[in-house]
Formats: structure tokens, sequence, C-alpha cells
């Protein structure tokens, strides 16, 4: 008989996430701007594929035997985790996204995302405590590795972007698809199956990100900040191209109205079809490592790994 | 604690990334000009066969641009 746990949707687990995070992990806590920064993320949660993102702890968990109850601390906790990360992220990059916290000052913001992580601990007090050690040492080790590698300032090596990377996105990927396995199984197989899940659709987001933010309505942050991504790194490594001088002349004066041009050149050498190949490449092995657990079972992670390079399938004008 | 540890991993990937990347078509340089194996693992050969077969797509800006609508839309 099916685990009637994998009869709840996307929408019904997100729900009981962020049911849990104001109901529990936040009860007692008058704290109305924290509050706000986590309704925030949970409205915009709702309208993408961000929810995939939010309750990943519970369909690792389920892909391993478990049921949605077991893993909702971990995916509240990683909810917390995910927003400290956009805070500090903005406070150390001086981002001007339409987010909560960069319209207050940055010491509010910082009290705030340091806020968060004591509620993250707060649900992660609530697991198994059989589980807890392991998932807390992965979760510990990974996230100051990610907090390492987010001071590379450029990346301007293939060796320096790969293991910024890795550190700031493959691995945190990885340790939250671990603990969400975790928190249901200690069958060394099935956890190493999903760790290398984490981590290739980890390195997928990065790199599908790094393509969209060539869109000409994506902000043109990181190439303002020399911050090169994977396409852009491949350019610039066309050593004969006709075109990277342009290119390169358009980096050392990049702002948002060059973000087109750069999209055009990069196209044109063949560097966006390059980088979603590598793309291509995590997606594979990130299917190839769920091919272990139930298909019945890892029916979303399927949708959500899939979607990223979905649109190869979508012809122009549809 | 648990037996995966993250630093290991860190390095090992990375190793993995930039074979992988190279494989794809990333110039070497002139450096480590060396020509680089195929990955003895048959499944990361696999993966990279396909890769291959999608650069022969046609892929530009403008059809992501038309994808990342449709997801929008259909949200």
């Amino acid at each position: 008989m099916p685990d009637s746990s994998l009869q709840f949707s996307i929408k019904q687990s997100l729900e009981a996430t962020y049911r849990f995070i104001f109901e529990q992990a936040l009860k007692g806590l008058d704290w109305p701007d924290l509050a706000h920064v986590i309704k925030d993320r949970q409205l915009r949660s709702q309208k993408d594929y961000s929810a995939y993102s939010d309750t990943l702890p519970i369909w690792a968990c389920l892909a391993t035997g478990g049921e949605m109850k077991q893993a909702i601390p971990l995916a509240a906790a990683w909810v917390c985790y995910n927003l400290a990360s956009d805070i500090f992220d903005d406070l150390q990059d001086k981002d001007d996204k339409q987010r909560p916290w960069n319209q207050w000052k940055p010491g509010r913001a910082m009290q705030v995302g340091v806020g968060l992580i004591a509620v993250a601990q707060t649900c992660l007090a609530q697991l198994n405590p059989a589980a807890q050690s392991d998932i807390l040492d992965i979760l510990g080790r990974t996230m100051a590795l990610a907090a390492l590698g987010q001071n590379i300032a450029t990346r301007e090596s293939l060796d320096e972007y790969f293991k910024h990377t890795l550190a700031k996105s493959g691995l945190v990927f990885a340790a939250v698809a671990y603990a969400g396995a975790r928190s249901q199984t200690d069958e060394p197989s099935l956890l190493q199956a999903m760790y290398d899940f984490g981590l290739a659709l980890g390195m997928l987001i990065q790199i599908r990100d790094d393509c969209r933010d060539l869109l000409p309505e994506q902000a043109a942050s990181d190439l303002a900040r020399a911050t090169y991504t994977l396409p852009v790194l491949y350019g610039l490594s066309q050593q004969e191209h006709r075109l990277r001088p342009r290119l390169v002349t358009l980096l050392d004066t990049a702002n948002d109205d060059h973000t087109l041009e750069i999209g055009r050149i990069l196209t044109d050498m063949g560097a966006l079809a390059y980088s979603l190949a590598v793309a291509k490449v995590y997606e594979q092995k990130a299917l190839s490592a769920l091919s272990v657990f139930p298909v019945e079972r890892t029916v979303h992670l399927i949708t959500y790994v899939s979607h990223f390079l979905a649109f190869q399938t979508v012809a122009p004008g549809h | 604690m648990s037996n995966i540890q993250p630093d290991q991993t860190l390095a090992r990937a990375t190793s993995e990334a930039i074979l992988i990347s190279r494989q794809l078509g990333f110039p070497i340089s002139r450096d480590d000009g060396s020509a680089l194996a195929l990955p003895e693992d048959p499944v990361l050969a696999e993966h990279l066969k396909l890769a291959m077969e999608y650069l022969n797509k046609p892929v530009g800006v403008e059809s992501f641009h038309i994808y990342n609508a449709g997801v929008e839309r259909d949200a």
C-alpha cells in the first residue's frame, strides 16, 4: 500500500514547513522583522520552483522510505539558513534586489540574519536524536566551507570557479539532501546516493543561474563585480576568437546596459551552449544518483531536476 | 560524525568538474596541454556523451528567455 505521505503535494509540504516555523520555531519570539522576511520568502516560494528547493529535505526523506513529518523541522531549518545566507550575501555585495532587508540599515539586517541561524538551530533540535548528531555535523562543516568560499571575490580561473561553486552550492545541496535522507536511514549506500544527488543538483542550479544571469532583465551585478560566471570564463578562454577583444572591453566597463551585448557575444562564441552542456552532465548525474531509490518515491525530485534545462523541449513561440 | 567529509569531497569534485569541463571543450592552457583521457567511469562517460549531443543543439539567450517566461507563466 503506498505511503499516504507521498500524496502530499509540493504546496502542502511547503505549507507544513512554514506552519512549523511560525507555530513552533517562532513561538514566543516577538520579532516582527524576522517574521516578515520569512513570510516574504514563503510568498515568493509559492510562485515558482523555489518551493521544491525549500522542501528538498522532505523529498530526500521520502525517497529513503520516510514520512514527511520526520523532515519538516529540517526543511524549516533549511529555509532559515537559506534566508540568512541571502541576507549576508546581499550585505556583502551591497545588492539592491527587492527584498525587505535591503531597505534596512546593515545592522538591522545583520541581526535578523543571526536570528535566523538561531531559529534554524531551534528547528534542528526537533529532529530524531538518533540522526541529530550526524545532521548537525555535516551541516555545520559544509556551511563553514560555504562561508569560506564566499570570501573569494573574483573567480578568474576554472579551478577557482568550480571550487567556489561547489563550496557555495554543490556541497550545500549535498549536505541538505543527505540530512533529509539521514532523518530516515543510516544505510551508507542510500546516504551516499542522496549526497551525490544533492551535489549534482547544486552544481546544476548554479551553472543554470550563471546562464540566466545573461538575460537582459537580470541584474548584471556579478559582471559588474568581475565575479565571472562559467559562460564568461569560457568566452575569455577563446584567445583567438574575433569577438574576444570586444568581450574584454565590455567586461572592463560592465554595467546593465552591456548585458544584452555580452549575452549575444557569449552565444556567438558557443559559451552558453558549452555551459549548458556542463549543466547537462550534472543533470544526468543527479538523475543517475536517484536510480537507487524507488521511482514512485522520487517523482518530485525528478521533476525538480528536470525543469532546469527543460527549455530545450520548448519550441520558440510556444 | 557522518562518513562523508565535505572538505575531501570539495577537492575531488573540483578535479572532476574541471575534467568534465575540458572534455566538453574548455581550452586546455598551454601549461598543461597534454591530452586528457576519457574518464574511466562508464557512467560519467555516458553523461559526457549526452552533453556532447546537447552541445550540437542551438542554444541562445533568446531561447533561454522563452523558457523563463514559460516557467513563470506556468507557476
